[in-house]
């Protein structure tokens, strides 16, 4: 039986962005909050960057505001059409907790701006750490690989990088050094192992020393998203103050850096105000009458039962474990078994035939139902539970990876969800 | 019109039974060339169920491939042994399942020689803790596993070593028959696409279910009746033992541990065509035939699927599903067909490729007049003096640290352990190919992460060595889209979380969906 004295006034499940958002706008409104979570969020799978939207129907957005009313009108399910009112308010909290542990994000919603990634492409988001901003037109890039890191090849990004400049009206010439150090020296470096060593002044005394003799003409150096995690910022500045030329970082494979150091960052804010954070375990939401009665944390043993005030369910699509497809096709919600819904053109199928699909895949539509209190919808279209909202990347109705707005999504509906529970 | 010195015989195929062929003829004495259009194994002996038959699925139907498949089972563990993983199989008689067909499996195996004890069903169970609570009698038999493409390279390096010449990547496209006789032959470099007209002295066709093709450009009509069949790849080894059900042989009936996989199939549709595609249904229904017996196939994840063609022959006037066509082989002789040197084999089991081949020469032999006797199944084949061996989980690993002189093994691709050395030296010999190619050869992006990381730094390497420029993406392009073909009818569980997780890496922070 479950304790009849909640000792949270909200549940947050899920530690990605929107839950950590959740987090916050709860914790700040003085809510006693719990953040639980089954793994670390998809923070750590992307670029660090705040994406707010990048394209709508395929079409390059020269801002975020310039799409959302388009958004809004022509998908009426989509995130930003229920919540985008609330994306500025998300996006300043996590800019100003970012911000108070030194980590900017610069942008606004009236621009996008281009970042390269270790693809050598350039894609567009909203927010973005400084050390990712460069002027690329007309830039001479040094892309610098490191020997022993595997998930930055300096070559490819090299060869790609000027191309996609051209394909944006930018003119950028790019070539390739691979930097040979004694501390490089071992293989599987991990992006973390690497941040940790430029946290290191040494370190980075060394770098430098290799890299002065093959900067030639260069205006820009482009390093993998592994510089610092600790002390990224200072040593971003450190770097870009001694070879005297942008130093830009470049997002690459996961484990993400950039999207670690938002994390901790976001996190430690969070225990500062007194929230409390636990990570590794499985939930399930247990309904009792027209609520979610109590959540069942797994724990070795026998589960552990937390009574539930409210209840933020911010646990993920697909790519979380939030989302599931099962054997015959159909998706399920894996926490509180919630309807899913999903678009027509998946029930023929759940993915097209070639990977980057145009428009992209339908199953990636798929999600959960909600209202704009953020409170998931029965089959019926009435809200199921009175103190369950939902948020971020469970939620039905966008393409994330096509619309480039999975961030932006997280921060609009992990806040309106958290102002309805602390209501 | 280039020519050149004679061979002997020109084999076509470089599957187990043109590789085995080409060395059995070569260790009687005869110069060989054979000729494979791609890699060595890529047809259907590269896609097939890994089991190395103890005869026991014959044994009830078809009397003579039972025979010859255990007389071949214990040969092939012979001089095969590296090859071999003497796992043991089961046949596991399910509640419901026809209750006469336990005596019929005892009496045929029996009949035929093939060891075969009932087992308590504590003693199966022991043996397979994940076989279902509905089994109620299982039967040992000595079945075991083969893994083609060692096999076959051995095959073809003892046939070298025997004087024979091997091409790989050359198709024969075009045969001069004259009087009776075919006189030359048209073989395509697919790397170069230049064309050499060689002399034939004499032609035999091992080419799978292509031979009615090969045959058609000798004017001969042969019927080949391809049996498509499609096998699941489930990421964990479930048993370890061929795990088979005990009725008469149908779809989605037997369970086979390789490696650190395990493979559920198969079906069997007739159709002529290279390029079948595999539907969900048809997997569901093989995952779900599977799970009848060990139920943790329906939860645990399917990795990848592929299909393969039997290379039945059709006789004439039989028509329906290929199961009922005979599995045993046949040495086509088309001195009935009035082209007097040119010789095909059809139909069989790779279990039994090495007998295949000991006919197929025989028959060449008799018809050049040659007095040799095989000695195939005595002299075994490269390292083989080695005992047949059990699959460990760190081997692999622990092979390429040894590689490396004991230091860490510099992987690109983590869930195969591919080393950069093996993808620097593959672009080195093969100019420049597809990260698809190294898949094939080297296992690259096979594993649970789908080329989530070697993808990238497989195209990583491929530029330094190979600069293209603005089209470097272009291989990461087409081998998601590769990827794309196996993972459509298996999109569920963890690998529809992972294929998810694989496009916001690709296509979100890579944003290769707007790359140049
Ligand atoms: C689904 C399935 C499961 C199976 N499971 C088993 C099993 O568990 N155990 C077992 O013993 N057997 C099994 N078999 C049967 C076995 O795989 C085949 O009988 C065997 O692999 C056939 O080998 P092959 O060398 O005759 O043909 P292939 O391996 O197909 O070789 C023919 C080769 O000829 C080449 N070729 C064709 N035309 C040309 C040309 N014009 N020029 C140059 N080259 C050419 C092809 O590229 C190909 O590599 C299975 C078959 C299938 C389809």
């Amino acid at each position: 039986m479950p304790p009849d004295r909640a000792p949270y006034d909200v549940v947050v499940v899920g530690l990605g962005l929107a839950g950590l958002v959740a987090g916050l706008g709860a914790a700040s409104g003085g809510a006693r909050t719990l953040l639980v979570g089954k793994g670390h969020g998809t923070l750590r799978f992307r670029s660090g960057t705040i994406d707010v939207l990048g394209y709508w129907n395929d079409r390059s957005l020269g801002s975020p505001a310039e799409g959302l009313p388009a958004v809004a009108a022509e998908r009426p399910n989509h995130p930003y059409a229920l919540a985008g009112e609330d994306l500025g308010s998300g996006l300043e909290a996590i800019r100003t907790t970012a911000g108070a542990a030194g980590l900017d994000l610069d942008g606004s919603l009236e621009a996008n701006r281009m970042v390269a990634t270790a693809a050598g492409t350039l894609r567009p988001t909203c927010l973005a750490p400084p050390t990712m901003r460069a002027d690329w037109d007309g830039a001479h890039v040094l892309v610098v690989g490191l020997a022993g890191y595997r998930d930055f090849q300096a070559d490819l990004v090299a060869s790609v990088l000027p191309a996609a400049g051209a394909k944006l009206g930018l003119e950028v010439e790019a070539r390739a050094a691979t930097v040979d150090l004694p501390s490089l020296h071992r293989h599987h470096l991990s992006g973390l192992e690497l941040a940790r060593l430029f946290d290191q002044s040494a370190f980075r005394r060394d770098l430098l020393a290799a890299l002065r003799g093959t900067l030639g003409g260069a205006t820009v150096v482009a390093l993998p998203a592994v510089v610092g995690l600790e002390h990224a910022p200072e040593a971003a500045a450190d770097l870009a103050r001694q070879l005297g030329v942008t130093v830009a970082e470049l997002p690459t494979l996961p484990p993400s850096v950039p999207g670690l150091r938002l994390e901790l960052a976001v996190t430690a804010a969070l225990r500062r105000a007194g929230a409390r954070l636990q990570v590794g375990t499985f939930v399930r939401a247990i309904p009792q009458g027209g609520r979610i009665g109590w959540v069942e944390i797994q724990s070795p043993g026998h589960p552990l039962r937390v009574p539930v005030g409210r209840m933020v369910l911010a646990s993920g699509g697909l790519a979380s474990g939030g989302l599931e497809v099962r054997l015959d096709g159909t998706l399920r919600e894996t926490v509180a078994e919630l309807p899913v819904w999903l678009p027509e053109a998946a029930q023929g199928a759940l993915v097209g035939r070639s990977f980057l699909e145009s428009g992209g895949h339908p199953v990636s539509l798929a999600g959960v139902q909600v209202d704009g209190a953020m409170r998931p919808l029965g089959r019926e279209g009435s809200p199921l539970y009175e103190n369950l909202f939902a948020a971020g990347g469970l939620l039905a109705g966008a393409d994330r990876a096509v619309e480039k707005s999975a961030d932006g999504i997280c921060c609009a509906t992990g806040w309106r969800a958290a102002q309805e529970a602390v209501a | 019109m280039a020519s050149r010195p004679g061979y002997d015989v020109l084999v076509v195929g470089g599957g187990a039974t043109g590789a085995g062929l080409t060395r059995d003829l070569a260790m009687r004495g005869l110069r060989c060339l054979l000729v494979e259009q791609s890699d060595l194994a890529h047809g259907t002996t590269g896609h097939f169920h890994g089991l190395l038959h103890s005869g026991a699925r014959y044994a009830v139907r078809d009397a003579e491939a039972a025979d010859e498949c255990i007389v071949e089972n214990r040969i092939v563990r012979r001089i095969a042994a590296p090859h071999v993983e003497d796992t043991g199989g089961l046949f596991c008689w399910l509640e419901g399942d026809p209750d006469d067909y336990p005596g019929q499996l005892v009496a045929g195996c029996q009949k035929a020689g093939i060891e075969i004890e009932e087992l308590s069903v504590a003693e199966a169970r022991r043996r397979e803790p994940l076989l279902t609570p509905r089994l109620g009698r299982a039967f040992a038999v000595p079945d075991a596993t083969v893994e083609p493409w060692g096999l076959v390279a051995d095959n073809a390096e003892s046939a070298v070593d025997h004087g024979a010449s091997i091409r790989r990547y050359t198709r024969l496209v075009g045969l001069g028959v004259e009087a009776g006789r075919v006189l030359w032959a048209d073989l395509e470099d697919l790397g170069s696409g230049e064309r050499e007209r060689v002399e034939v002295n004499f032609l035999a066709s091992a080419a799978g279910y292509w031979a009615g093709r090969v045959a058609s450009l000798a004017g001969v009509k042969l019927q080949m009746a391809p049996g498509w069949g499609t096998m699941v790849v489930m990421n964990q080894r479930l048993s370890s033992s061929v795990v088979n059900r005990c009725r008469p042989p149908g779809d989605g009936d037997i369970l086979v541990p390789v490696g650190p996989v395990s493979i559920l199939g198969t079906t069997d549709t007739t159709m002529d065509t290279d390029n079948y595609e595999i539907t969900p249904e048809e997997v569901r229904f093989i995952v779900t035939e599977g799970a009848a017996m060990v139920p943790a196939a329906a939860e645990r994840r399917a990795l990848r699927v592929f299909a393969g063609a039997r290379p039945l022959y059709d006789p004439g006037h039989q028509h329906g599903a290929s199961r009922t066509l005979s599995r045993s082989h046949m040495v086509l002789d088309h001195a009935n067909d009035g082209v007097e040197n040119f010789i095909s084999i059809v139909g069989g089991k790779l279990t039994t490729y090495r007998l295949m081949a000991e006919h197929t020469a025989d028959a060449v032999c008799a018809k050049l007049g040659v007095d040799a006797r095989c000695r195939t199944a005595e002299e075994p084949l490269g390292e083989a003096r080695k005992a047949p061996r059990h699959y460990s989980l760190g081997e692999r690993l622990t092979a390429r640290e040894q590689e490396a002189g004991g230091a860490d093994a510099d992987l690109v691709c983590e869930c195969e352990l591919v080393t950069r050395d093996m993808v620097r030296e593959f672009i080195e010999s093969f100019g420049t190919p597809h990260i698809d190619d190294m898949l094939r050869a080297l296992r690259l992006g096979m594993g649970p992460c789908q080329g989530a990381f070697c993808t990238l730094r497989a195209a990583g390497i491929l530029e330094r060595m190979r600069p293209s420029g603005a089209a470097a993406l272009e291989p990461i392009r087409l081998f998601l889209d590769e990827r794309m073909k196996g993972d459509r009818p298996i999109m569920w569980g963890d690998q529809a979380r992972q294929f998810r997780l694989n496009e916001i890496i690709y296509r979100d922070v890579l944003a290769l969906d707007h790359a140049p």
